[in-house]
C-alpha cells in the first residue's frame, strides 16, 4: 500500500545482467521532504537502483511507485515532477549552456525562459550560460546539472555522486545548494555519494546496500544513536582492562596508542569515572567518541570501505 | 502516443541534427562531387562521345539516378549511423528519457527526423544539381530523360522534382537497417562498417544467390524511375519490398528501444 508520504515506493526490485544477480530484491521508502542517503560499497548497485528508479534500466521483477505512479504503467505521470542528475552530469557539448537547458525544457509543458535564467541564476552560471559546454569546468557542470534537473519545478530530485570529482570547495558549493533546494523548495532529495560524512551531514534517513541488498534503512539519528558509548581514555597507568573486566556495563577494551578505547553501555560513564578514581588510575582525560556514519558503515559492512 | 509530446522531441532532434557539422561537410562534399560531374559530363558532351542528351535541366535526373545507390547512400550512412549511438555513447541519450515522454514517442521521433534528413539532403541536393548542370551544361536544349526520351522542359523540372522526393522511399527502408545498427552499438564507428558490410552482404548475395536477388532492398532502389515510365508489375514488387523491410525494422527497432537498458 502507498501512503501519500511516500514520494518513492519501490518494493522487491530485481535485476540480471545475463545471469549475473545485481540487485537482489531491494525495497526503498522515501518520504516527502526526505534527504536520503543511498550508500554502498563499490558495485553495491546503488546507480543500477537509480536507474531503475528513473526507468532507464528495465527490472525484471518488482514495482516502482513515484508520486503514487506505477512507473511502467503511468511513466510520464510519475516522472513529471522529478529531476535527476545520473553519475558525471552530460551534456551537448557543442551547445551552450543556455542551449541545453532549452533543449531539455522543450520536452516539458510550461518552462519559461523566465524559469531557466532564474535557474541559471541559482546554480551561479549567469556570466558563463552563453559559453559552450566544453569551456565548463567539472564544478560548472555539476551545478548546471542540477539546473537542468530542477527545469520542471520537481518535488524530488535524484542525485547519483553528485560532488564526484569536484575540488572541497567544488563540494561544499553543491552541499550548501541540495541544503537550500531542500529547505527552501521544499524538493524531497535522493543522493548517494560517496563521501559519508557528507551524507551524514546532509541526510535525515538512509539505506546501506550491499551486492544487491539493502542491508538497512533508517532514520540517521537512529542508526547512530544506539545502546552502547564510547570513551576514550587517556593514562599511563596499564593493566586497567583487569581492574574494569567484572563490570557488567563494560561492553569491550581496546589498548590505543595514549590509553584505551572502552565502549560501556550507555549512561555508565559517571560510574566509570568513579571506578577509575577508586582504582588511583592517573586520568590525564576522558573523551566522549559519538560514533559517525563511517564507523556505522564500517561496521555494517564488514570494513568494505570501497564504497562510491 | 501523444501528438504534442512527439512534436517536441521532434523539433529537439532537428535542432540536433541542424547543429551537426556533420551534415554541412557531406553537403559540401556532394556539391564538390557535382560540380566535378558536371564538369566532365561537359566535356565528354563536347567530343560527343557520350551524354549528348544531357541538360543542365536533366543533370539533377541524371546525378541521382547514378548516385543514389551509391554516394547518396554512402552520405546516408554516415548522417543517420549515430542517431542512437552518438547518444547512448556520449550519455545524453538518458537526459532525454527521464523527460515525460515515452521511448516510443522519442524513438518515432528519431525515425521521422532521420527521413526528414534524407529529404532535406535531397532537397540540397536536387538545387545544387541543377545549379552544377546550369554551370557546366547550361539551360538550353529539351529535357531528355533517356536516351531519345524527350518531354517539355517543365514537365521534366516537375518530373524530377518528384523523382527526388520519392527516392526518399528506398532511402528511408535502408535507413531503417542503419537505425537498426545504431540501435544496438554503442560505437558510431561500428554502425557505419556494419551498414556498408551489409552493403557488400547483399551484393554478395545478389550475385551467388540469383533468386533472392528480389528480396534485397538496394536491388530496388531505382523504384523512382517509375516518375518518367508507366507502373508495371515491378513496380508494386519493389513497392512492397521497400515496405517490408521498413516495417520488419522499425518493429525490430521498436521493440528493441523499449527493452534497452541505458547504461551511459
Amino acid at each position: 500500500m502507498i501512503t501519500l508520504a511516500e514520494i518513492i515506493k519501490a518494493t522487491n526490485l530485481h535485476k540480471y545482467f545475463g545471469k549475473k544477480h545485481i540487485i537482489k530484491g531491494i525495497d526503498l521508502n522515501i518520504k516527502k521532504g526526505d534527504i536520503y542517503g543511498f550508500l554502498g560499497p563499490n558495485g553495491a548497485g546503488k546507480t543500477t537502483t537509480i536507474r531503475m528508479l528513473l526507468g532507464l534500466i528495465k527490472k525484471n521483477q518488482g514495482e516502482i511507485f513515484i508520486n503514487g505512479y506505477n512507473l511502467d504503467k503511468d511513466f510520464k505521470k510519475a516522472v513529471d515532477k522529478v529531476g535527476a542528475v545520473v553519475e558525471t552530469p552530460m551534456f551537448y557539448e557543442n551547445y551552450s549552456g543556455y542551449d541545453n537547458l532549452k533543449l531539455m525544457a522543450n520536452l516539458y509543458n510550461n518552462v519559461s525562459k523566465n524559469r531557466i535564467y532564474d535557474l541559471v541564476e541559482m546554480v551561479g552560471l549567469t556570466n558563463r550560460i552563453n559559453d559552450k559546454i566544453r569551456k565548463y569546468s567539472l564544478g560548472m557542470k555539476q551545478r548546471l546539472g542540477i539546473a537542468r534537473a530542477l527545469l520542471n519545478k520537481p518535488e524530488l530530485v535524484l542525485l547519483d555522486e553528485p560532488t564526484n570529482g569536484l575540488d572541497p570547495q567544488g563540494m561544499k558549493e553543491i552541499r550548501e545548494l541540495i541544503i537550500k533546494l531542500a529547505n527552501t523548495e521544499k524538493i524531497t532529495i535522493f543522493i548517494s555519494s560517496h563521501i559519508l560524512y557528507e551524507i551524514e551531514l546532509l541526510c535525515n534517513r538512509v539505506a546501506i546496500i550491499k551486492n544487491g541488498t539493502k542491508l538497512i534503512e533508517g532514520n540517521v539519528k537512529d542508526l547512530l544513536s544506539e545502546n552502547n558509548e564510547t570513551v576514550e581514555l587517556i593514562t599511563e597507568d596499564k593493566g586497567i582492562e583487569n581492574i574494569l573486566k567484572n563490570y557488567e556495563y563494560i561492553q569491550g577494551i581496546e589498548l590505543i596508542k595514549n590509553g584505551y578505547k572502552i565502549e560501556i553501555t550507555k549512561g555508565n560513564t559517571s560510574y566509570l569515572l568513579k571506578e577509575l578514581v577508586n582504582n588511583n588510575i592517573g586520568i590525564q582525560y576522558m573523551i566522549p567518541k559519538s560514533k559517525s556514519l563511517e564507523k556505522y558503515f564500517l561496521d555494517l559492512t564488514n570494513g568494505d570501505d570501497q564504497i562510491a | 502516443m501523444e501528438m504534442i509530446k512527439l512534436l517536441k522531441a521532434l523539433k529537439n532532434e532537428m535542432l540536433k541534427i541542424f547543429k551537426s557539422k556533420k551534415l554541412y561537410i557531406v553537403l559540401v562534399i556532394l556539391f564538390l562531387y557535382q560540380l566535378l560531374m558536371a564538369y566532365g559530363t561537359s566535356q565528354l558532351a563536347k567530343e560527343e562521345i557520350m551524354f549528348g542528351f544531357i541538360s543542365g535541366l536533366s543533370f539533377p535526373l541524371f546525378f541521382l539516378s547514378e548516385s543514389i545507390s551509391s554516394l547518396i547512400l554512402l552520405f546516408c550512412i554516415v548522417l543517420i549511423s549515430g542517431t542512437i549511438s552518438d547518444e547512448n555513447n556520449e550519455g545524453t541519450l538518458k537526459l532525454s528519457l527521464i523527460r515525460p515522454i515515452t521511448r516510443n514517442e522519442f524513438f518515432t521521433a528519431k525515425i521521422i527526423s532521420s527521413f526528414l534528413l534524407i529529404l532535406f539532403m535531397l532537397t540540397i541536393t536536387f538545387f545544387t544539381a541543377l545549379l552544377s548542370g546550369a554551370l557546366f551544361l547550361g539551360l538550353e536544349g529539351n529535357f531528355y530523360y533517356s536516351l531519345g526520351q524527350e518531354i517539355s522542359k517543365s514537365e521534366g523540372l516537375i518530373k524530377t522534382i518528384f523523382y527526388y522526393i520519392f527516392s526518399l522511399f528506398p532511402l528511408a527502408g535502408f535507413s531503417m537497417i542503419i537505425i537498426f545498427f545504431s540501435n544496438i552499438f554503442k560505437k558510431t564507428a561500428l554502425t557505419i562498417t556494419s551498414s556498408i558490410g551489409i552493403l557488400f552482404l547483399f551484393q554478395i548475395i545478389s550475385v551467388i544467390l540469383e533468386k533472392s536477388k528480389i528480396f534485397i532492398i538496394t536491388n530496388h532502389f531505382d523504384i523512382s524511375k517509375y516518375i518518367f515510365q508507366d507502373i508495371d508489375k515491378d513496380f508494386y514488387s519493389s513497392f512492397f519490398i521497400i515496405l517490408g523491410y521498413i516495417i520488419i525494422f522499425s518493429t525490430i527497432n521498436f521493440v528493441y528501444f523499449n527493452k534497452k537498458d541505458i547504461l551511459n
